[in-house]
């Protein structure tokens, strides 16, 4: 047990920011730690418990009970399993440490449960805070008892358990009976596929096929029958018994709910004893590439620009590291399919048909408000994909490389910054332009929502880019480690989210309350975020210079 | 073609490196040498832009390296003491790269390249991502990429670490050969017999301070009767 501890102290250890980076902007992280807890931990847990507060009451008027937080309860734990099979795969078979952790005379059921719960701490501190967030609502709705109070603390610490479970059994039994997945690059394929899998199901599930019609919604959960609801219940039964222990304050379904998360740890640590060390020998990171002739491999080298080069090797290490690309790249991709997808489901139910017509009838309110919601998907859109805020971090190791190239920093900033510019529009242009051709908007207006939704992206990445220059976080085991431990990414989500929020503001009060016309709105705009990307431009190509040549590393 | 002035490094209240000065001249071979945490990384660091001095002055081959650093660097040819870098790319991409930054033509490129690559066996692996390679074939990699653009001034720390005999050797014969054509080769190492059988001079230092600079001749001269080992232990033993 003492190994336990001590190993769990370690690995949790390793994912801080060192001493040394700690003090070099400690003010700075105090403010914008003020910033992310405020603007994005507190306004995420609200939705949480409005949403969960709105279904329970629902829920409670029709004579029904907590199935409005078992269905927040679910969806959370689904969240933890497809974000978290990736982790677990890394943490378990792919971490750099297993080489020195592996000859030391532990049992693999210690080192496995040791760095289970090092990724149900460090990883699901966001989850937490949703958890609770749900129970808060929960508990406003309805009454509070003792026993309540105990499960939802009990719960917001546990929920995690279950889910990471059976990415543990899933991988445990996978890397033990399989040969073709002991390569890193075949874990994130399957993790991948996998997410993409379940987000289709999410998609599909969540009832966006009835027109997002939440009276459908509340009767399917009262009636006990979604298909969702049935399916989740029966792959994570505990979650009724935590959800009858908050609502009918029953001591008796928080245990049987403690019971079933002690059966579903001791089967992973069973089968941790079982197949733990076999399944980790002969892991390797990378399969080698295929045999081509020497000819051919002579004849595709080619000359490229430093600038293009450097821009090049950015985009192989972000589609190539499969940590980066499940992180970054892939919700830039997968954003646009889900939102046309999600438009074309609703065609059938004629849910944009209002919008379509007010749209083309002119009506400024509309137009008002997809401009805006441009500006807001943009910016935040960039600031989630963290391509930006991650560009130092993501050097690691040899972060050194960027000094001692006879490339200047300013040029290699730009690289970085074009990299996170050309990922993040692509999708958000494409899917713009289509959107546009959807409401049969005029040349003028696609050019204005283009070139707004650009301008944003640019803003935002030399934003998070300069975030990044400021304090990197170079020490790192694992790539999926450098952005789940980054600070940075987190903080820039929190800024980007003000700025929406400021840009909705502002801009509101202008066309509600002094009536400016859409069209001087949008110029303004543009203007606006002209400026502001020129103006951080300049600050990352000046002060982000400064910052990274005082760096030392 | 290396001057080192008079530089000084503090990191908070460590001074890692203490005022030291040293010259690496055309056709030299300069041993770098000292026991762990004695500042030769930092030395090296500086060397090659990595990290500014507090003060002093760092010329290579004719170029400030705090105002001119870019012209400085690509005279550089430098091996960093880890070749874990870069690992998502394919040799060949790896080598394009570099060969990109350091304005590399086509041609030469090209023969760089089949040349360094046959010669340490690297030809079959230049298609694999480099996190396939091993700890050594990462090292000779990394040679490769520092030796592409044809540097005057060879920087490289401890760049016998990880490499098999073969490729130890050959490594040797081309840092010989590369002096003998008028250029620079600076290089730290631990292991005294290499300094011993390559370097026209050595650079013994120690807390950041240089308590030997000259040849391992007259090194031996003043040490009578004593083995190189016993020499080095005696200069850098703390009291």
């Amino acid at each position: 047990m003492n190994n336990f501890f001590k190993l769990v102290k370690i690995l949790i250890k390793t994912t801080e920011l060192t001493t040394e980076e700690k003090k070099r902007s400690k003010v700075f992280y105090i403010i914008l730690g003020v910033v992310a807890v405020c603007c994005i931990m507190i306004p995420a847990a609200i939705i949480v418990g409005a949403i969960t507060y709105a279904l329970t009451t629902a829920m409670v008027s029709m004579g029904g009970d907590n199935q409005g937080l078992q269905l927040v309860l679910h969806i959370i734990s689904l969240f933890t399993f497809v974000f978290g099979l990736n982790v677990i795969f890394n943490v378990f078979y792919f971490s750099e440490d297993l080489q020195h952790l592996m000859p030391l005379p532990i049992k693999p059921s210690v080192l496995v449960g040791a760095k289970f719960t090092y990724a149900l701490l460090s990883e699901n501190i966001m989850q937490f805070i949703l958890v609770a967030g749900a129970f808060a609502g929960y508990v406003f709705a309805t009454k509070l008892g003792f026993v309540t109070v105990i499960s939802a603390f009990i719960g917001v610490i546990t929920l995690p358990i279950v889910p990471l479970s059976y990415c543990a059994i899933i991988c445990l039994i996978v890397m033990y009976c399989t040969k073709f997945i002991k390569s890193k690059n075949n874990v994130s394929r399957v993790t991948i596929a996998t997410a993409f899998i379940i987000l289709a199901f999410l998609i599909f599930g969540s009832g966006c096929i009835r027109g997002f019609d939440i009276t459908a919604v509340i009767n399917d959960l009262f009636a006990g029958d979604g298909g969702f609801f049935t399916v989740m219940n029966t792959i994570l039964p505990h979650i009724q018994l935590l959800a009858r222990g908050v609502s009918n304050n029953d001591i008796l379904s928080l245990l049987g709910y403690l019971l079933i998360n002690g059966v579903f740890v001791s089967v992973f640590l069973l089968l941790a004893k079982i197949m733990y060390f076999k399944g980790v020998a002969g892991v390797t990171s990378t399969s080698c590439g295929k045999q081509i002739s020497h000819k051919k491999l002579i004849a595709g080298i080619k000359v490229n620009s430093p600038l293009k080069s450097y821009i090049k090797k950015e985009f192989i290490m972000l589609f190539k590291t499969p940590a980066f690309f499940l992180n970054c790249v892939s919700i830039n991709l997968l954003f646009p399919i889900a939102l046309t997808v999600i438009i074309v489901l609703q065609q059938e139910t004629g849910l944009f048909n209002p919008w379509i017509q007010n749209y083309q009838r002119g009506d400024s309110t509309t137009h008002f408000i997809i401009t805006i919601g441009i500006v807001v998907l943009s910016l935040l859109l960039t600031a989630v994909n963290t391509i930006a805020s991650s560009s130092i971090t993501r050097e690691g190791k040899h972060f050194a490389f960027m000094k001692y190239i006879p490339l200047d920093i300013k040029a290699q900033l730009n690289a970085k910054a074009l990299t996170s510019i050309i990922i993040s529009s692509i999708g958000l242009l494409v899917f713009i332009f289509v959107g546009c051709i959807y409401l049969n908007a005029n040349f003028l207006s696609i050019v204005s929502y283009m070139l707004i939704s650009l301008l944003s992206v640019v803003f935002m990445s030399y934003m998070g880019l300069f975030m990044d220059t400021i304090n990197p976080k170079l020490i790192w085991e694992d790539e999926i480690n450098a952005l789940r431990g980054n600070y940075n990414v987190f903080f820039n989500m929190a800024l980007s989210m003000i700025i929406s929020l400021l840009v909705c503001g502002i801009f509101y009060i202008l066309f509600v309350f002094v009536s400016v016309d859409v069209t001087f709105l949008s110029a303004s705009l543009i203007i606006l975020l002209t400026a502001t990307s020129i103006l951080f431009y300049k600050i990352c190509t000046t002060k982000g210079v400064i910052n990274i040549e005082k760096t030392q590393f | 073609m290396i001057t080192f002035d008079k530089v000084i490094k503090k990191f908070d209240t460590v001074t890692a490196v203490n005022s030291l000065s040293f010259t690496a001249k055309k056709g030299e071979i300069v041993g770098f040498i000292g026991p762990n945490g004695s500042g030769k990384t930092t030395t090296i660091k500086m060397l090659t832009g990595i990290l500014s001095p507090d003060s002093g002055t760092i010329n290579i081959n004719g170029y400030n390296m705090a105002a001119d650093s870019l012209n400085a660097k690509m005279s550089i040819g430098y091996i960093a003491d880890n070749p874990d870098m870069f690992l998502r790319l394919k040799g060949i991409e790896f080598l394009s790269f570099i060969a990109d930054i350091y304005h590399v033509n086509q041609q030469e490129r090209i023969k760089q390249i089949e040349r360094l690559a046959g010669v340490f066996g690297l030809t079959d692996f230049l298609n694999s991502q480099m996190m396939s390679y091993s700890h050594g074939m990462r090292q000779k990699m990394m040679v490769i990429a520092a030796l592409i653009h044809n540097p005057a001034v060879w920087i490289l720390d401890e760049p016998l670490t990880g490499l098999d005999p073969k490729s130890a050797y050959q490594l040797k014969r081309m840092m010989v050969e590369h002096a003998n054509r008028g250029n620079c080769v600076f290089f730290s190492t631990h292991v005294l017999e290499v300094a011993e059988k390559l370097c026209h001079k050595v650079i013994i230092i120690q807390k950041g301070q240089s308590l030997y600079d000259g040849t391992l001749d007259n090194l031996k001269a003043s040490h009578p009767n004593k083995e190189l080992e016993k020499i080095f232990l005696e200069l850098t033993c703390d009291e």
